[in-house]
């Protein structure tokens, strides 16, 4: 009697958790259209990369002479320099900035409401706008310098984006402006979600503010900042076309430019098809690498964080 | 403690202030500088650059935003729903490297993409550059809703499944429409993201009567590729101006949807 009940009960028409490969259906129309946009055009790009090109036509396979060709360039090691310079540059010193921000907003300092609406303008402003206006204000004869001037600083009214000493300093400036608000979100979240009590037994055993920023907070916050970190870097090597293209062109010369627009000159502006195939493969091989990374610390943060606490109540109740 | 705060937030409304009042200049007072106080109001900079043709701009970038976000918002959203409420093989796999497109820079495809889009007679076509739109948008449209289909009720979907409505009525009839708040970042980033497009525009679409908006401003400030001529600021400004409005107000109305799908979107 026993054993038929168990039976019955287990016919009864229930959800069993197994194997439904028709959720591979679903995914089909999202899944070819990836693969078209990316797949495809990687492929072809790698392929390009091996092939001797003459005016927008290949001419057969040349045996990695592309790559040979690249690593005996010399921009090329230009602007891989450079872009390691913009990433050195832009990326601590916006998580400093926006570290202070976050916590000086998250203590509530008086105007706090209105400093969260100002400082994430930048990033919604779209990049055109922004890299054209800028290059409206540092103009040689724009309002900087003119400012520069007026209050008897006549040394630094430079050729921001004319010089070649400058514009890569120039561009660095109006990232790390751009960023910050960026920063600062992702920082603020996470703050808010961690539990006060923390703070409370602290105050408890008598510590001070400046020993529970530095022995509490940050490493609370330490898997973001390095989150961060990682995605802004992927971010500053494949996303910075246009910024570079409205502000300086890649120029003067080479001065300015990073990987990314190198493949846009090689291949749409010297017809250099082969060579920019060949960069473009290994910049795809760099972001990958740093995808990797960004995956593998993502995946230990929402292990180690509890992954309720960010929900998106939460973070949206803080705004 | 506040002057960092203040210097920041000076330099953002400078930006703003150039932005917004310059467009409403006239020449002559523009070539005072871009930066000093108005002396003028005219809207013959938005007459002009509206007679240069920036309304088919505006009207391409459009079409073409909302095309993909409604493809985005129902694709993106089926697969999102598979990836969540499915088990099936190579899941993760497949999931990963969905995901992982939203690293690839555009640079990399645009050649590739080009030539067999020339191959295909698709070069200046409004269609054939909305599905590399859909393509470029669907990896960060699935992401967005698979984080917040693995938060849904599970109950709910197994009591419809016992009730015996099929996959495709679940998630039209039940999951869809309890699910506002992700269709709303979604469709907030895709537009913004195909609105304020450069490169793709810029390659696929270079035709007068097809060009996007941001191109086009490039353009009329003469940047573009396709000209070099003599800066007409005020009518450049102007069109900077309307291409940044639409996103201005969608960030006065959804800032929280913004800034929740930021959040989520990379540190959970």
């Amino acid at each position: 009697m026993y054993y038929l009940d168990i039976k019955n009960r287990c016919s009864m028409p229930r959800y069993k958790p197994g194997i439904e490969n028709k959720g591979l259906i679903f995914l089909l129309p999202a899944f070819l259209i990836i693969v078209f946009i990316y797949v495809n055009p990687i492929i072809r790009m790698f392929l390009f990369s091996l092939e001797e090109w003459r005016y927008l036509r290949p001419e057969g396979f040349n045996n990695f002479d592309n790559y040979l060709d690249l690593l005996k360039s010399r921009h090329f090691y230009t602007t891989l320099l450079n872009n390691v310079i913009i990433i050195l540059g832009v990326v601590p010193v916006v998580v400093v900035i926006a570290l202070s921000f976050a916590q000086a907003i998250f203590s509530k300092i008086p105007g706090y409401r209105l400093y969260t609406f100002l400082f994430f303008i930048p990033v919604v402003l779209p990049d055109i706008v922004v890299a054209r206006i800028l290059t409206e204000i540092l103009n040689k004869a724009g309002p900087v310098n003119s400012f520069f001037k007026t209050i008897g600083l006549g040394f630094l009214a430079q050729d921001w984006l004319g010089d070649y000493r400058y514009a890569l300093f120039t561009i660095i400036i109006s990232l790390i402006w751009k960023n910050i608000g960026f920063a600062l979100v992702l920082f603020l979240a996470r703050l808010t979600t961690v539990d006060r009590s923390i703070y409370e037994a602290a105050e408890i055993d008598g510590a001070k503010s400046v020993q529970k920023y530095f022995y509490i907070t940050l490493p609370l916050l330490s898997s973001t900042i390095s989150l961060y970190i990682v995605l802004q870097v992927i971010g500053l090597m494949a996303f910075l076309f246009n910024y570079i293209h409205v502000m300086t062109a890649g120029g003067p010369g080479y001065s300015s430019t990073v990987l990314e627009y190198f493949i846009y000159l090689n291949i749409f502006k010297l017809q250099e098809i082969g060579r920019g195939s060949a960069a473009g493969v290994i910049l795809i091989t760099i972001t990958m690498i740093f995808v990797y990374y960004y995956l593998l610390m993502r995946h230990r943060a929402s292990k180690a964080a509890n992954k309720e606490a960010l929900s998106q109540n939460k973070i949206s109740k803080s705004w | 403690m506040q002057v960092p705060f203040v210097l920041y937030s000076l330099s953002i409304l400078i930006m703003c202030y150039a932005l917004t009042v310059t467009p409403f200049r006239s020449a002559n007072d523009l070539a005072r500088g871009v930066l000093v106080e108005p002396q003028s109001f005219t809207l013959k900079n938005f007459i002009d650059v509206w007679k240069s043709g920036i309304g088919t701009g505006v009207r391409n970038s459009f079409t073409l935003s909302a095309l993909t976000c409604v493809l985005t918002i129902t694709l993106g959203g089926i697969a999102g729903y598979a990836f969540s409420f499915f088990r099936f093989r190579l899941k993760n796999s497949l999931y990963l490297f969905m995901y992982s497109g939203i690293f690839v820079s555009t640079m990399l495809i645009a050649l590739p993409l080009f030539l067999q889009y020339r191959d295909l007679h698709l070069v200046n076509n409004l269609l054939g550059t909305m599905i590399i739109f859909l393509g470029l948008r669907m990896p960060f449209s699935i992401y967005l809703y698979k984080n917040f289909f693995d938060e849904f009720s599970r109950e709910l979907i197994e009591a419809a499944r016992i009730d015996g409505l099929g996959d495709l009525r679940i998630f039209a009839e039940i999951v869809f429409p309890l699910s506002k708040g992700v269709v709303a970042t979604v469709l907030l980033f895709n537009f913004t993201a195909v609105w304020t497009d450069y490169l793709v525009g810029l390659l696929f679409l270079q035709k007068n009567e097809v060009m996007t908006i941001m191109p086009k401003i490039m353009y009329i400030f003469g940047a573009g590729p396709l000209t070099t001529r003599a800066t007409p600021l005020g009518q450049g400004f102007a069109g900077l101006f309307i291409s940044t409005l639409p996103i201005v107000i969608i960030y006065f109305f959804a800032k929280k949807h913004y800034i929740t799908g930021l959040a989520l979107g990379s540190i959970k």
